[in-house]
């Protein structure tokens, strides 16, 4: 098949939402695009900006079918392709999907944890003229954004009620993350809880983890090592207080000694 | 043909240019200190010649230097024709006599046309002409790669700076990428420290201004960076650490490099804007791990002017209000934006609300949650208690909070001299002073006496010395 058939089959099955049969004709469409030396763009390769354009859109379809089958490691792969081609300011006119994509690729680096490369990939707006406070204002943007703000805060109950008032996104992809993104805030409620609190009952815990029952309560309590008595969780975080005092004798002692020994180098 | 000879050739052309300008006169010393250092192979002359050249760079023109190239290059060298064409379109006076046979010499030192590759570089450069620069640059990668001597390590870092230079102010900067690593990688490879050094540093502004801050990181993680290299480039190398560092949130490493930066950093004139620049980044992870900088350090008259944007941040940081610090940012965002630094204060509106729970928790023993939720203009108790237990992880406040009763307790503040912290505290510094008595020592110099009895002695040791280093130098032992 020619590059040109798998590419009308790949969009008439994407806009039927048959991302499965998507998925089995990409990386054909991969191969061709390798052969055409089409799938890296570089300085020295000149191409035709209408070629570049129409492997941009593959790709992002790519990444939209990727991100929909919850295979996140494709879609980070596909995500590093596409930013080659976002940085071609000056040849390629802007896509309208970037701005969702990269959001979306963002709400994938919180539920991960990494905030360092969250970061790293908000300083790159800079090549674009945006600064953080230009970017709050896009709709698709706005919404990492606004929960790596809330996150950092310790607002946790505005992610909350964000996520799990559905439909006010701008597209359904971000509902994909509502389950891991809550997850991973749970699990830093969770450490924080043990660290802030002396005990705690099971009811309250039930209402910050956001938890509707109690078996999946008992599920953190298992996972964090907690202790249940009459219904109140005890953290047993106390105890390492006192430990700091100077017990190592020995190691005064060595200290001593060195500097003694460097000081008779020096006289 | 000796090295003698040459020396005796530049004198005499010294001499015969004795009434023309003193500024070709110091350009031919120059020249003569840089024969010295290939002489002695000893590189401190390369870096004495550096020192001489600022001041009369001002008054470099372009009839001085083609004078002293003429007198400097053998007649048919391929370089100087090259080097006289671009110097060319600035001469002042048409009637220049160039055709004077006995001025030119026959031998050139690689020291020697490095030099004069660097001083024309600088001289398009401080004449403003970049794309001429440029086009001279290429030149000059090419005579890069003809020479292979420890003498020149210095003079190769410089002409790099020049290199990227022209490339940074005509905005072209990936390109020059490619050339900059195999430069990196070569340099590496010849154990050339000063070479490498800068183009380290180099690669890591072109990564930075580019904001691949990604590609920055791995740069600092897969090369070594040569901590005994001229001190202006490893204070710039701190600097971009720290940058890199705060961008990635880890605020605490970040501190320790801008501190190096600022300290390394070069007492000149010349320096001030590095050195405002390093303090501007300073400021900021100061303020973003909590701390609040000393009033002392704005007050600082070089740098007074250029810190007010940042003096009315930490004011409205230090005060924990939100309200301020939006008319901080409305008043200033357009300079903050200017340093690069526009995002890194944003991030501050975090911290305006820690400031807040910190002051708080030092000034209440205990204190209800609604409370808090006032003071701080949060929306709900609910918010607070999140806010507060998120502070205590992170090691912002002491304290516990009760649910039930809906209140935040602070600890019994723990004394600091019932642990461990003062010893380990006095252990680093006495060991910092101690490995800064070693370094200091290490790092003297110990001249040959002259008037010592037994002088011939010393000379018959220089003399194997100096064969032992050319003996080196030739077979490239390393």
């Amino acid at each position: 098949m020619s590059l040109e058939e798998l590419t009308t089959k790949l969009t008439a099955y994407f806009n039927a939402d048959d991302y499965d049969s998507c998925s089995k004709i990409l990386p054909l469409i991969k191969i061709e695009l390798i052969k055409n030396n089409l799938l890296i763009p570089s300085l020295t390769t000149k191409k035709n900006p209408n070629d570049l354009i129409i492997t941009r859109s593959i790709l992002e379809i790519g990444a939209l079918v990727s991100i929909n089958l919850l295979n996140l490691k494709d879609f980070s792969n596909y995500i590093t392709q596409l930013k080659t081609f976002y940085d071609l300011v000056n040849i390629l006119p802007e896509s309208q999907n970037k701005n969702k994509l990269l959001s979306l690729y963002l709400l994938l680096l919180l539920t991960q944890g990494d905030l360092a490369l969250f970061h790293i990939e908000l300083e790159r707006f800079n090549n674009f003229g945006l600064s953080v406070d230009e970017l709050e204002r896009d709709e698709f943007l706005s919404i990492p954004i606004k929960f790596e703000k809330w996150i950092i805060d310790g607002s946790f109950n505005k992610v909350y009620e964000l996520l799990s008032s559905k439909h006010n996104f701008p597209c359904k992809e971000f509902n994909l993350f509502e389950k891991d993104l809550l997850d991973s805030i749970r699990l830093t409620i969770a450490t924080n809880i043990e660290s802030g609190y002396p005990s705690l009952p099971l009811e309250n815990l039930k209402l910050l983890l956001f938890l509707k029952n109690l078996s999946d309560v008992n599920y953190y309590i298992d996972q964090m090592n907690w202790t249940v008595e009459n219904g109140i969780i005890y953290f047993n975080n106390n105890l390492n207080d006192l430990d700091d005092e100077i017990k190592d004798e020995k190691l005064i002692v060595k200290n001593s000694l060195g500097y003694a020994k460097e000081m008779e180098s020096i006289i | 043909m000796s090295v003698e000879q040459a020396v005796k050739n530049s004198v005499a052309a010294e001499a015969v240019k004795e009434e023309k300008l003193s500024v070709s006169e110091k350009l031919s010393e120059l020249f003569n200190l840089i024969q010295k250092s290939a002489q002695s192979l000893d590189s401190r002359y390369v870096l004495k010649v550096f020192r001489e050249l600022t001041p009369i760079r001002s008054q470099l023109t372009a009839d001085d230097l083609i004078t002293t190239i003429e007198s400097i290059y053998p007649q048919s060298h391929e370089h100087k024709s090259y080097l006289i064409a671009t110097l060319e379109p600035f001469t002042q006076t048409d009637a220049m006599d160039i055709s004077d046979d006995v001025k030119t010499s026959e031998e050139l030192l690689p020291e020697s046309d490095l030099l004069a590759h660097l001083l024309v570089q600088i001289y398009l450069h401080d004449k403003k002409d970049l794309k001429k620069l440029d086009l001279f640059n290429q030149k000059c990668i090419l005579a890069l790669k003809l020479y292979n001597k420890r003498t020149l390590d210095h003079i190769v870092a410089k002409i790099w700076f020049y290199v990227f230079r022209a490339k940074e102010q005509l905005k072209d900067l990936i390109t020059i990428r490619t050339d900059l690593l195999a430069a990196l990688r070569t340099a590496t490879l010849r154990h050339d420290i000063e070479t490498r050094a800068s183009t380290i540093t180099l690669i890591l502004r072109s990564y930075l201004l580019t904001n691949d801050i990604n590609q920055a990181y791995n740069l600092v993680e897969k090369t070594e960076f040569p901590e005994e290299a001229s001190n202006s480039v490893v204070a710039r190398y701190y600097y971009y650490l720290a940058r890199i560092q705060t961008i990635q949130l880890d605020y605490s490493s970040a501190h320790e490099c801008a501190i190096t930066a600022i300290r390394k950093c070069p007492q000149t004139k010349s320096a001030y804007g590095f050195l405002q620049v390093s303090t501007k980044l300073n400021i900021l992870i100061q303020l973003l791990t909590g701390e609040i900088p000393e009033l002392s350090t704005f007050r600082d008259p070089v740098l007074e002017k250029s810190l007010l944007p940042y003096l009315a941040v930490t004011r409205a940081v230090r005060l924990g209000d939100l309200n301020i610090f939006s008319k901080a940012l409305e008043e200033y965002g357009s300079s903050l934006k200017k340093d690069n630094n526009y995002n890194l204060v944003l991030r501050l509106r975090q911290n305006v609300i820690k400031t807040g729970i910190r002051i708080i928790s030092l000034s209440y023993k205990k204190i209800s949650l609604k409370d808090i939720c006032i003071k701080l203009h949060l929306d709900g108790e609910l918010s607070a208690e999140y806010i507060v237990s998120k502070a205590i992880k992170d090691g912002v406040v002491e304290a516990t909070i009760n649910h039930k009763e809906g209140y935040m307790q602070s600890k019994e503040l723990l004394d600091v001299y019932s642990t461990k912290a003062p010893q380990s505290e006095f252990d680093r510094r006495v060991k910092f002073c101690m490995s800064l008595n070693n370094d200091s020592v290490k790092a003297m110099r110990y001249p040959m006496s002259t008037n010592r009895v037994d002088s011939k002695a010393d000379l018959e040791a220089r003399e194997r010395e100096q064969e032992l280093l050319q003996y080196l130098q030739d077979d490239d032992f390393f």
